[in-house]
């Protein structure tokens, strides 16, 4: 009897740790299952990497970054690839963890040679990887937004990124912040790289404009609370509070803002431009809460001398009606950095490698992008400014451009 | 920081003390009917959750979507214990522990494969603006999380002190042996041990997903507060379990408003170290030894 019972049970502690486990490893196995199928179809293709966050924490950011890439990858191929070759895309999870990151790094360049990688979506999943890139000499298009991705620029050779710098975003908020005559801000950093790296650069950019960050609180990427963070803010009384984090925590920050019945101004970084913001913070909590962002939620009330209005207008209506959901700017981050790549490789002409890719993405002039128009050089491996920032207010449950 | 930002401070810290305090009663009754700490009492939170959120947002009024939502919660305990615990119920403590990390793990993969790891949001149970008492603000949802904290605490307390079966229930958290020579089935009261833990449970989940959002992994750091908090209140004992969530609640809340917002977390796993290694028996208990 008792031999049967352990055996049951041994069977059954196997069974439920290896369903867990398989759980967890689904997302990725599936995606890279699908991709090979087509790579049979296609044996001549450009392999590119996909290192995303479609778990974990970040994962709001992840899933709709994994949906902009392989749109953009659909349409390429549908009409008839680059030159008649397809871009075959390979696709992992690194569940929003800096050491996953890097072991997928390692799988893309290693065992699936692919010619370039797409990722992390955020600064320290893609911060994890940047040595091992560097010295594989593999270029990579980051979708974090941390300035020390692609600074400095000698010793991030292969590192390009799309997202706009916190230098940009800081200076663009600092403006604003200049032309509200805000003067004393508290900062409510993202307790990791992302926000560590906001802080440290609208530091520096406050000094210029004359603001004061009178004081400054950490929240965490799984926080559920973070009333005690705002209550302290509010014995301080600031003329503004700037939040350099992502949702969920950004989404949080803005609720309970609203729960405690604070009434200075909120100001969100680009970081909290996922979709689901206004949702997830709650429409009456939402509503007057600025963000330093781009330009897709608010493309109609672009003038139309916009270079980029028919662009992103495309890509909405395209992703609107392939994924039935919204767009933001953060998957409009990760469209760019395909579309940089595609780009590179068209330059090269007939010798596409890892190199020439590199050597081209240097090359990109005026390319129109959804995030903004970008001029890259070998010292600007970024190649947007303050102008491709807007700032925008939730104005009656809508996204609102504020001029 | 003025005395109004202190009171606002504990108020928030009250709040989040109930949740805590929910979880690590569902934690001592299982601990004490089955003798093991089950780590997927946090995932029994995340399914009431997650079960709520998607009703809601498929349609289902909300209250309706809550009662489900606890009866698919307690629904799942009561498998788990059945399909996992009890056919390894003669084997050793250690045996029983890992299973329920087996089990916390498998209904997270499960989780993330029905809803996806995108966050969902229930709407709160008490709409409208915060509330002003005396200059410190309180969110509608709070009062509602309170007030469900106390009623089930009030309801609990009747269960074990004035029904038979809360009595037998009891009886056997002190001595399995015992109460089986009294006529007491200890498999029925395992069983319903984890009926009335996951349903507990159940009860955090709907009421903290309005505040917090509703995650797949949401029930690991959720869990591991309970545990803590049952752990300060000596893991037997059911009014120490109430009591150490509260306290847990309040001085992370005034670590996080009063030291650093950066050690929010680390506060609550500091106490746990301190308590294990001064006050094993937990920090309202006088004497120990009191199992047999």
């Amino acid at each position: 009897m008792k031999k049967i019972l352990r055996s049951v049970l041994s069977i059954s502690l196997v069974l439920s740790l290896v369903t867990g486990l398989m759980a967890c490893s689904q997302t990725n196995t599936q995606e890279s299952n699908t991709e090979q199928a087509t790579s049979t179809v296609n044996l001549d293709a450009y392999k590119i990497g996909v290192n995303l966050e479609l778990t974990g924490s970040a994962s709001v950011w992840g899933l709709p970054q994994k949906n902009a890439i392989e749109m953009y990858v659909k349409q390429l191929n549908e009409n008839g690839g680059i030159n008649g070759i397809p871009i075959e895309l390979v696709i992992y999870d690194n569940e929003s963890n800096e050491t996953q990151s890097l072991v997928v790094s390692k799988k893309l360049v290693e065992q699936d040679q692919v010619l370039a990688v797409i990722g992390g979506g955020t600064t320290p999943t893609t911060m994890a990887s940047i040595p091992y890139m560097n010295k594989q000499g593999v270029p990579l298009v980051s979708v974090g937004s941390g300035d020390e991705i692609v600074l400095p620029v000698e010793e991030r050779k292969w590192i390009f990124k799309t997202p706009s710098n916190n230098q940009d975003i800081s200076v663009k908020i600092a403006e604003f912040l200049q032309n509200q005559e805000k003067k004393d801000i508290a900062f409510i950093a993202l307790n990791n790289a992302y926000g560590d790296s906001g802080l440290s650069v609208f530091r520096e950019v406050a000094a210029d404009y004359d603001i004061n960050i009178v004081s400054v609180e950490k929240v965490g990427l799984g926080d559920k609370d973070a009333k005690p963070q705002l209550t302290r803010i509010k014995s301080e009384n600031p003329d503004a509070i700037l939040v350099w984090a992502i949702p969920p925590a950004a989404s949080i920050i803005n609720r309970n803002y609203w729960e405690l019945n604070m009434h200075n101004m909120l100001v969100f970084s680009a970081g909290a431009g996922a979709n689901a913001f206004i949702e997830l913070a709650g429409k009456e909590a939402a509503e007057e809460t600025y963000i330093a962002s781009g330009k897709v939620w608010v493309i109609d009330q672009l003038s139309d001398d916009d270079p980029q209005k028919t662009f992103i207008k495309n890509y909405v209506s395209n992703y609107e009606s392939l994924y039935n959901d919204g767009v933001s700017p953060i998957d409009g981050m990760a469209y760019d950095a395909i579309h940089l790549i595609v780009k590179a490789i068209e330059l090269s002409g007939d010798e596409v490698s890892r190199e020439s890719i590199r050597n081209n993405l240097e090359k990109i002039q005026d390319l129109v992008g959804i995030t903004g128009v970008f001029n890259l050089s070998p010292d600007n491996h970024q190649g947007l400014t303050p102008k491709d920032v807007e700032i925008l207010q939730v104005q009656n449950g809508e996204w609102t451009l504020v001029k | 920081m003025d005395i109004t930002d202190l009171f606002q401070l504990l108020f928030s810290g009250l709040s989040v003390g109930g949740i805590y305090a929910l979880i690590a009663v569902g934690f001592v009754t299982i601990y004490n009917v089955n003798g093991v700490i089950n780590f997927a009492q946090g995932e029994f939170v995340m399914i009431a959750a997650m079960t709520a959120a998607s009703l809601v947002s498929a349609g289902t009024p909300l209250w309706i979507s809550a009662v489900i939502a606890v009866i698919v919660a307690a629904l799942v305990g009561v498998l788990v214990q059945r399909l996992a615990l009890h056919p390894a119920r003669l084997n050793g403590d250690v045996v029983l522990l890992i299973i329920t990390i087996g089990v916390s793990t498998l209904l997270r993969g499960l989780a993330l494969m029905i809803w996806g790891s995108n966050p969902k949001t229930l709407p709160p149970f008490m709409k409208g603006e915060p509330v002003n008492v005396l200059e410190i603000v309180i969110p509608r949802q709070d009062f509602f999380i309170a007030g469900i904290a106390v009623v089930m605490m009030v309801l609990l307390f009747l269960f074990f002190e004035k029904t038979m079966l809360g009595s037998a229930l009891r009886a056997c958290m002190m001595n399995r042996e015992v109460s089986r020579l009294l006529g007491i089935f200890p498999n029925r009261m395992a069983l319903l041990s984890f009926l009335l833990g996951a349903a507990l449970a159940g009860v955090v989940g709907i009421s903290v997903a309005p505040v917090s959002l509703a995650t797949y992994d949401m029930g690991l750091l959720i869990g591991l507060k309970g545990f803590v908090a049952a752990v300060l209140g000596g893991l037997v004992s059911i009014p120490g379990a109430v009591l150490g969530g509260i306290l847990l609640g309040v001085l992370e809340s005034l670590g996080a408003g009063l030291v650093s917002s950066g050690y929010k977390d680390a506060i609550a796993f500091l106490i746990l170290l301190v308590v294990m290694v001064i006050r094993p028996q937990g920090i309202f208990r006088v004497k120990s030894g009191k199992r047999v």
